[in-house]
């Protein structure tokens, strides 16, 4: 089977999914340290439940594909060379942050230009002042590569699951956005609130209420969280020859 | 004796008395129509005939017409002898050496004292040759067979000697002569052909001709084409022919012949490795066969690099992966079809198929058809058993042992954590992989083999230390797999600094070996890529990660560049007898140089045998000093036969680096030994000659010998340049001026 076909027998898909719900917490054998871990970046503010998105996202992630994250992952500043211990970092807010130091200006860029993807959350929903300071600060990290929106036609909206636009918590703008370094995304901003639709409480209750709303609505922010982290570890890996025809003919399918 | 004939005095000859002829004859037409408003026909009769005359007098006179009278006497002519001198002279025949029949036939001559012929030998020249000392002297070399030329030079000699008669020996080897051709006039001395063999052609199959590509790619497939022939007893429907790829058979095919004996035949060869590369067409030995030196042709293949197509197949997305794939991808010379696991069986999408940009794993397509187009296979982290690819192993392990190459990268899903213990893939695998699989956790540094910190894979400095030092100051890696132990004849480049193999030896992080005709590297480690990624608390390594990356994926595919030893010679091909500069690095097969060393380079034929089936021995070989660094440069004196050569260069009776090349002849003497017979008797037969088949029956030389015409008197005569004629002219020119003055036309 694949890079994904679903084939298989009934009976057989009914014994993956009782192995399923065991596996996820079960760890690599070569431990935590070689695994995906999605870091949160701390800027030392109010908190946003970046770990509880985070590890959502892990386990997500860690549920329908074969990558597995550290369910636990661990937060970093941009100044603490921890950050390099992974090359993804999620970093969420919902309102206006001062400017960030040189230090840390310097870390973004060379944490991308060292082949590292971070992902923006703007969790306020339709707010400013996140979104503000977000736009400042990569202006400053890279005055030659502005933010400009992702197409459709991105890999990013077909890295694992088929998508048509960007949602999250909140409907948000039709597309995403995102600093292109080389010949790939190195930056995905999104406007949507992706982390807002993936917690839950202690219990496993969803904590955030989507908008509009809707069931489908949450899976499909969750389904976009899943793809930017498939995209931060296989680029491009979608737009190879191989895969065109199979997605060209599932989109055709879908439309 | 007198011959008549007319010559013309105007200059630029017969093509400018065209031209004004057809000038005139324009004024004549356009005279006429001047006359079309005159009512009476006799007028426009009289003035248009005598129009005519006039213009046709003045044309008469321009040409100035001369009539040349020559008279000839017959006088005895003197002889010429116009002698084969090319190798395939040398051939023997049913009668033995034909070099031999032409000494015989030269002593028989000889005996006879009448002539005193003038002696030539025709090859590629023509060149003179003294009578008396023919006999001893003769021994025919030349690579050319042409007889038309040798018979051009004698005609040119014998207007000024008054040759009158030619006997040409030769074996007719010369497809190409055609009597048609030759510049025979009525003054043309008789030609004799004495045809050495002609009476019983050899028994012979030949490769008469090779085309072949001079640049080829790796992985792309080159044409070789040859023209194949029988001939005498050994012509027959079919004839087998074989191509030989360096020293072994890679194909075999039937030829079909047509009525001539002859036949095409066309190999298709996909070169696996850059360099140069050596493909021989063989006619495999006929006992029959007089001629077993035309039974193969070389073409030498100069083989580039178009692009290295590689196969990377990841078990699951991970760093490692991301940052291989996106370096290989990035490789302008490097085709990358990757494919990763997205989702293993277990995974719950939560989505439709048709919700998903996941596609079907094609392991038929991929390990059964394209299998052999691919110069690397890379797993990385990759488990066969959930993807039912037992069946392939065998196939994977066979494309290794044909010549490709596999590298296993690895993580929990790589090794013994992915099942290939006991594998077909363990079989070709550098390393042997414990039952129970294994990890060895933790950080470290991977350390160089102190033995092999010269190999280009790990050598990231210019010197061991160097390199020990940057090897220290890379980022650390997590983990590795556990191994049972190195198979013979690998190469581990890289340790774990406390882990430890059963027999006490350090656990390889990197091993490299061959398998089969394959090379194959184990990497127990999926963690490169922090060498790329880091913070600069450590030593960024990404030049270290791309160069080390890039010379283990060259390594695979033997680019000549990575190897220990290599020679070139100045040129892959030569011409016999000239001189051959050979230079390269010599280092020993742990990368060391071979410094400061006399080393053996040697030139031997390839793929001959002697009688006793033993490799030849060497046609040169000269003793050359290495410098410092192991570089060598000589020159050798090439061989003085065509054909495909080697040249090795070995150190301590160990080869270390081989080259090939070819001298070639300047034409293809023995290639085509078909006999020119029906040719050389219509030469003969047009200059009133003789035509001999074998030197049987040829008569004395006195009895070729011919009279020749010398030319005794030459008389001419401009009877158009009378006075009479010039007045005769200029009447009739007057005498239209006056009738078309009185008949009222201007």
């Amino acid at each position: 089977m694949t890079s994904g076909s679903g084939v298989r027998s009934a009976g057989l898909a009914w014994v993956l999914v009782c192995l399923s719900v065991g596996l996820p917490g079960t760890a690599s054998a070569f431990g935590d340290a070689t695994e995906i871990e999605i870091v949160g970046i701390d800027l030392g503010g109010r908190s946003t439940g970046i770990q509880s998105v985070t590890g959502r996202l892990a386990w997500e992630v860690r549920k329908r594909t074969s990558v597995e994250p550290v369910l636990e992952p661990g937060r970093s500043r941009f100044e603490d060379p921890s950050l390099f211990q992974s090359p993804i970092l999620y970093w969420r807010g919902d309102e206006e942050f001062p400017p960030l130091s040189e230090a840390a200006i310097d870390a973004i860029r060379k944490y991308v230009h060292r082949g590292g993807f971070i992902f923006i959350d703007d969790a306020s929903a339709g707010g400013e002042g996140f979104d503000r300071s977000v736009r400042r600060e990569l202006r400053r990290a890279f005055p030659a590569r502005p933010l400009a929106e992702i197409g459709q036609d991105h890999t990013i909206y077909r890295s694992f699951y088929l998508l048509e636009r960007p949602v999250g918590r909140v409907e948000g703008p039709p597309l995403l956005e995102g600093v292109t370094y080389g010949d790939r995304i190195a930056i995905v901003y999104s406007r949507h609130d992706v982390g807002g639709a993936l917690q839950r409480d202690s219990l496993g209750a969803w904590t955030q209420a989507v908008v509009p709303g809707g069931s489908i609505q949450r899976e499909r922010a969750i389904r976009l969280a899943v793809n930017l982290v498939l995209y931060a570890l296989c680029t491009d890996y979608k737009d190879d020859q191989v895969h065109a025809p199979f997605i060209m003919r599932r989109r055709g399918s879908i439309h | 004796m007198e011959e008549w004939h007319w010559q013309l005095g105007i200059w630029g000859g017969t093509t400018t008395a065209i031209v004004l002829g057809c000038l005139l004859v324009i004024l004549w037409l356009l005279e006429l129509r001047s006359f079309r408003g005159e009512s009476s026909r006799t007028r426009r009769f009289v003035l248009g005939a005598l129009g005519g005359i006039g213009i046709a007098a003045v044309f008469a006179v321009v040409l100035q017409l001369t009539l040349v009278r020559e008279s000839f006497e017959e006088i005895a002519g003197g002889t010429a002898v116009l002698i084969d001198d090319s190798r395939s002279m040398t051939l023997k025949g049913p009668d033995g050496v034909r070099s031999d029949a032409v000494r015989a036939l030269v002593r028989r001559w000889q005996e006879d004292d009448r002539v005193d012929p003038l002696v030539y030998q025709f090859g590629s020249d023509t060149k003179g040759a003294v009578w008396n000392e023919l006999a001893d002297s003769y021994d025919p070399t030349d690579d050319r067979t042409d007889i038309r030329s040798g018979i051009d030079a004698v005609l040119e000699r014998s207007t000024d000697q008054e040759i009158g008669s030619v006997v040409v020996i030769t074996d007719g080897a010369d497809p190409g002569f055609r009597a048609s051709t030759l510049p025979l006039d009525r003054t043309a001395p008789a030609i004799h052909a004495v045809v050495i063999g002609g009476d019983d052609p050899l028994d012979d199959e030949a490769v008469v001709s090779l085309r072949a590509d001079t640049t080829a790619y790796v992985g792309v497939p080159a044409m070789i084409r040859a023209e194949v022939k029988a001939n005498g007893s050994l012509r027959g429907a079919e004839l087998g022919v074989q191509l030989w790829h360096d020293d072994r058979v890679i194909e075999e095919r039937t030829v079909v012949l047509d009525a001539q004996g002859r036949g095409l035949v066309a190999f298709e060869v996909t070169p696996k490795r850059p360099g140069r590369s050596l493909y021989r067409v063989v006619i495999p030995l006929d006992e029959a066969d007089e001629v077993p030196q035309n039974n193969q042709r070389a073409a030498l293949l100069r083989v580039g690099r178009d692009r290295i197509r590689v196969l990377l197949v990841a078990g699951r997305p991970s760093w490692d992966v991301r940052f291989l794939r996106d370096f290989i991808k990035r490789d302008g010379s490097v085709d990358l079809i990757s494919f990763f696991i997205l989702r293993a069986p277990s995974d719950l999408t939560a989505a439709g198929t048709n919700e998903l940009a996941l596609i079907p794993f094609p392991t038929d397509e991929l390990f059964r058809e394209h299998l052999g187009s691919f110069d690397v296979i890379v797993f990385q982290n990759f488990d066969f058993e959930p993807y039912d690819m037992q069946e392939y192993l065998p196939r994977i392990r066979d494309y290794v042992k044909r010549g490709g190459s596999f590298l296993m990268v690895g993580g929990d899903h790589s090794f013994s954590l992915g099942g290939y213990a006991a594998t077909p893939i363990e079989e070709v695998l550098p390393v042997r992989l414990p039952a129970g699989g294994g990890v060895v956790p933790g950080a470290y540094h991977p350390k160089p083999n102190p033995a092999l910190v010269r190999h280009p894979i790990i050598a990231l400095g210019p010197s061991p230390a160097l390199t020990r030092r940057t090897w220290k100051t890379l980022p650390k890696l997590h983990g590795a797999n556990g191994l049972a132990a190195v198979k013979e004849g690998a190469s581990v480049l890289l340790e774990h600094p406390r882990a430890r193999l059963p027999s006490g030896a350090p656990l390889p992080i990197l091993v490299v070996g061959s398998a089969g005709r394959g090379r194959v590297a184990a990497m127990t480690t999926d963690e490169s890529w922090r060498w790329r990624f880091a913070s600069d608390e450590t030593t960024v390594g990404a030049d270290e990660y791309e160069l080390f990356w890039d010379r283990l994926v060259r390594w695979l595919t033997r680019d000549p560049l990575l190897e220990p030893s290599r020679i070139s010679t100045d040129r892959d091909r030569y011409g016999v007898g000239g001189s051959i500069v050979v230079s390269g690095l010599l280092r020993d097969p742990r990368y060391r140089p071979i410094a400061g060393e006399r080393v053996s380079l040697r030139v031997l034929p390839v793929g001959e045998e002697d009688a006793n089936g033993e490799t030849p021995a060497a046609v040169a070989e000269v003793l050359a000093q290495t410098d410092r660094e192991g570089q060598v440069r000589a020159s050798i004196d090439g061989p003085s036969a065509p054909g495909a050569f080697v040249v090795e260069a070995s150190f301590a009776e160990e080869v270390l680096a081989r080259e090939v090349f070819l001298v070639e002849e300047s034409g293809d003497e023995l290639a085509d030994l078909e006999v020119s017979t029906s040719e050389l008797g219509a030469a003969a037969e047009k200059t009133g000659g003789r035509l001999f088949l074998g030197i049987d029956d040829v008569p004395a030389l006195a009895e070729l010998a011919s009279n020749t015409r010398r030319t005794s008197g030459l008389i001419t005569r401009q009877p158009l340049l009378s006075p009479w004629f010039l007045f005769l002219t200029l009447a009739i020119l007057a005498l239209t001026w006056v009738f078309r003055r009185r008949w009222g036309r201007r």
